[in-house]
């Protein structure tokens, strides 16, 4: 039986009793695997899968297996962000109404961290971890986190793991905790939030044309809400009128709704305009890889601004470039030319679409 | 694919405070040991599937058995096999450590669930999913052993003893009840195994062995020992064995055949009593007729794994009198009987064997 130290890691799934046991398992079950399978594959070097333990995945981390302590604040952070994007593309994804889908967003992910010794030991086969440090990293999973601070994403880190990791400032940012457990007497640590940490991630995922970056705009005021004009832009058909199109599809939707990755095939006579959507943010703004021809690509942000009542629609157009660096410069040279065409196109398109809501609202179909 | 089944879960009780309380090295050698010989006796029906630190995780798919006690006794088995791995290892050691001095203290328990489950898997290992086994995992971690009064039991849920069929037998077992957030009232009954392995550890063995055998009558049957254990004690299959017109079991145990239940074998208007004075599931049951004229007869029945299958073993001992005079006499009288005997086993081995084949091909 071999003894080592190390960092004990124990992830765990919130909320998981309450979604199993309320909806149906059919549904359940797909949401669970492609959830564990987001950790399990997130779960990598330097940490190492001890074992699944229900709604929890048990790893640890060898000591001397990373040199800086925050490497492991990382390497958590980097698996919470994985799980909730895989959460929230689930949901977006989903237009099913089943409880399963329903009551997605009520799961999240916690951790809890120790430092300690423990053994490793082989049983039936398989390689085993034990002794008390273990016993203790499971218990400090029963802990008043949630309840005393309404946190239930969050990284608890006792303090003999904060010690090893040698968190020193970063530990400014965490909030001390402490808990009795029988047995093994009052165990303190430290928390923080981890919806912080995603908010954050998310922000840094976010693609868009920046109006400061641009190469040119178009900009129209239009006497509707945002989320009403949004429908305007992302309607295949009524996309294809504003942009006077001879036929509209949207491909790659699943069940009918679009998001990252889908796209709009827009046939023009012979010419088929393919616009990637590469960020979709609802009533805020979406952003198109546009395709016109080989050598001839920009990138289009289309941002809606709310302004009493009324919104500001502006197209930020940047050139995109090519695989190395003739490629880009023939690409951008290509695309460079279409300036003035492209402008004048979206000019008429965006008056086009204030038009056809000021039409529709004047006769009662929308408001 | 959902599917239905027992879900039991054993661990020792006073697990964490032995770990943390005494030397690590031995303490978790005792544990592994211990957990080993677990391991090595769950046999089919019963399949393992996880171990979680000191948890083993066993499901049992349904069908596997035919009546819910002979789950009860593979659970009673593999707690007894425990006790006596603790005692051995206890005798054994001349260690003074604390690790070695208070192994004692640990004790085995087992929660019996019956439901739904699903698999999943996960890093490539499967896992078993769903309301049940959340269940499950529930009961095993809640302090069940304060209201029951033992550390060593088995606790049954309300479904599983409803899907058991075992209502009348919960009258000595203790009533349980404990509500969970999310899963509201859960119900049970738990068996207390001290009283088990005290009758097990008493109990002296009576076998008739190969030297004192009359004669003996194998038949293989395609079925694990504990479904084979049923074909041989349930007492609608003894008839076939036995050629018997009926036999009934009369039994003190509120309806558990086992040590001291009497076999009541009719064979036209005779009726011949059988008392089982050994009872050991899944391996023999030696059985003492009461002969015409006073005498008796015991045989022993053998259960042994056999290519995938069980081999059933009857062995025959010679009949039995008060004195050598009697027992001579009642040799010399039923000596002429033997081949018959023989061919009545054989032909209702036969007819069990058919039985069997039935089932197993009904859906």
């Amino acid at each position: 039986m071999a003894q080592e130290k190390g960092y004990l890691v124990i992830a765990d799934i919130s909320g998981y009793t309450a979604f199993l046991t309320q909806v149906e398992l059919e549904h359940a079950e797909g949401i669970m695997k492609s959830l564990f399978d987001t950790l399990v594959k997130e779960m990598q070097s330097p940490l190492i899968i001890s074992k699944l333990e229900g709604d929890a995945i048990f790893a640890y981390a060898k000591e001397g297996s990373f040199v800086q302590g925050q490497t492991l604040l990382e390497v958590i952070e980097k698996i919470y962000s994985a799980f909730a994007m895989s959460l929230e593309s689930m949901q977006r994804n989903t237009t099913c109404t089943c409880k399963a889908c329903e009551l997605m967003p009520t799961l999240d992910l916690k951790f809890v961290l120790h430092y300690g010794t423990y053994m490793l030991s082989e049983i039936a086969g398989r390689q085993e971890l034990s002794g008390t440090d273990v016993i203790l990293a499971h218990r400090l999973l029963k802990n008043k986190i949630s309840e005393t601070t309404g946190d239930i994403a969050y990284a608890f880190l006792s303090k003999a793991c904060s010690d090893a990791m040698a968190l020193g400032e970063l530990k400014e940012g965490m909030k001390p905790h402490s808990e009795n457990y029988e047995h093994l007497g009052e165990v303190s640590g430290y928390f923080y939030d981890l919806h912080v940490v995603w908010e954050r991630a998310r922000e840094s995922r976010r693609v868009y044309v920046d109006p400061d970056e641009s190469w040119f705009k178009v900009e129209i005021d239009v006497p509707a809400k945002p989320a009403l004009v949004w429908d305007y832009l992302a309607d295949p058909k009524l996309r294809q009128h504003w942009l006077q199109a001879d036929g509209m599809i949207a491909h790659g939707s699943d069940k009918g709704r679009l998001s990252v990755g889908s796209e709009y095939h827009c046939a023009h006579g012979e010419l088929t305009v393919i616009q990637t959507i590469v960020d979709w943010k609802p009533f805020d703004y979406m952003t198109f890889d546009v395709s016109l021809a080989k050598d001839q690509r920009f990138r289009l942000t289309t941002r809606l601004t709310p302004n009493n009542g009324t919104t500001r629609v502006s197209w930020y157009f940047f050139k995109l470039g090519g695989s190395n660096f003739i490629n880009t410069f023939i690409t951008k040279r290509k695309t460079s030319k279409m300036q003035g065409m492209l402008s004048n196109f979206f000019s008429q398109g965006s008056n086009l679409l204030r038009e056809m809501i000021e039409k529709d609202i004047r006769e009662g179909k929308v408001s | 694919m959902l599917r239905k089944g027992y879900l039991v879960v054993a661990n020792f009780a006073g697990y964490e405070a032995f770990l943390i309380r005494t030397e690590p090295e031995h303490a978790q050698s005792i544990v592994n040991d211990l957990l080993t010989t677990l391991l090595d006796n769950i046999k089919p029906p019963l399949v393992f599937f996880k171990l979680e630190g000191d948890a083993v995780f066993v499901y049992i798919p349904e069908g596997s058995f035919i009546h819910g006690k002979t789950l009860l006794e593979m659970v009673e088995n593999l707690y007894c096999t425990f006790a006596r791995t603790l005692e051995t290892m206890y005798r054994n050691t001349a260690c003074t450590c604390q690790a070695c001095r208070h192994m004692t203290s640990l004790d085995l328990k087992f929660v019996i669930h019956y439901g739904a489950y699903s698999f999943t898997e996960i890093d490539d290992k499967e896992d078993l999913i769903g309301p049940d086994v959340i269940i499950l995992r529930e009961l095993f971690k809640s302090p069940v052993a304060d209201q029951v009064g033992t550390t060593g039991y088995a606790l049954l849920t309300e479904a599983c003893v409803e899907a058991m069929e075992l209502n009348a037998q919960t009258e000595g077992m203790k009533a349980y009840s404990a509500t969970f957030e999310n899963l509201g009232g859960i119900k049970g009954f738990a068996q207390d195994l001290h009283p088990v392995w005290e009758r097990e550890r008493k109990q002296q063995h009576i076998t008739v062995s190969p030297d004192d055998a009359w004669f003996e009558v194998e038949t293989d049957l395609p079925v694990c020992t504990a479904l084979a254990w049923e074909y041989v004690t349930e007492p609608e299959f003894r008839s076939q064995w036995l050629s018997a017109n009926k036999v009934t079991a009369y039994t003190n145990d509120k309806g558990r055949v086992g040590y001291g239940t009497t076999y009541i074998c009719a064979h036209g208007k005779y009726k011949i009593n059988q008392i089982i004075v050994d009872w050991c599931p899944f391996e023999y049951l030696t059985v003492d007729t009461a002969l015409p004229l006073k005498g008796t007869q015991m045989h022993t029945t053998e259960l042994t794994p056999h290519s995938g299958g069980t081999r059933v073993l009857w062995r025959f001992g010679q009949a039995k009198g008060q004195n050598r005079l009697h027992t001579l006499m009642l040799r010399l009288l039923f000596n002429p009987m033997k081949g018959r005997l023989i061919n009545q086993l054989k032909q209702g081995g036969a007819k069990v064997l058919e039985k069997i084949e039935q089932d197993q091909a009904a859906p």
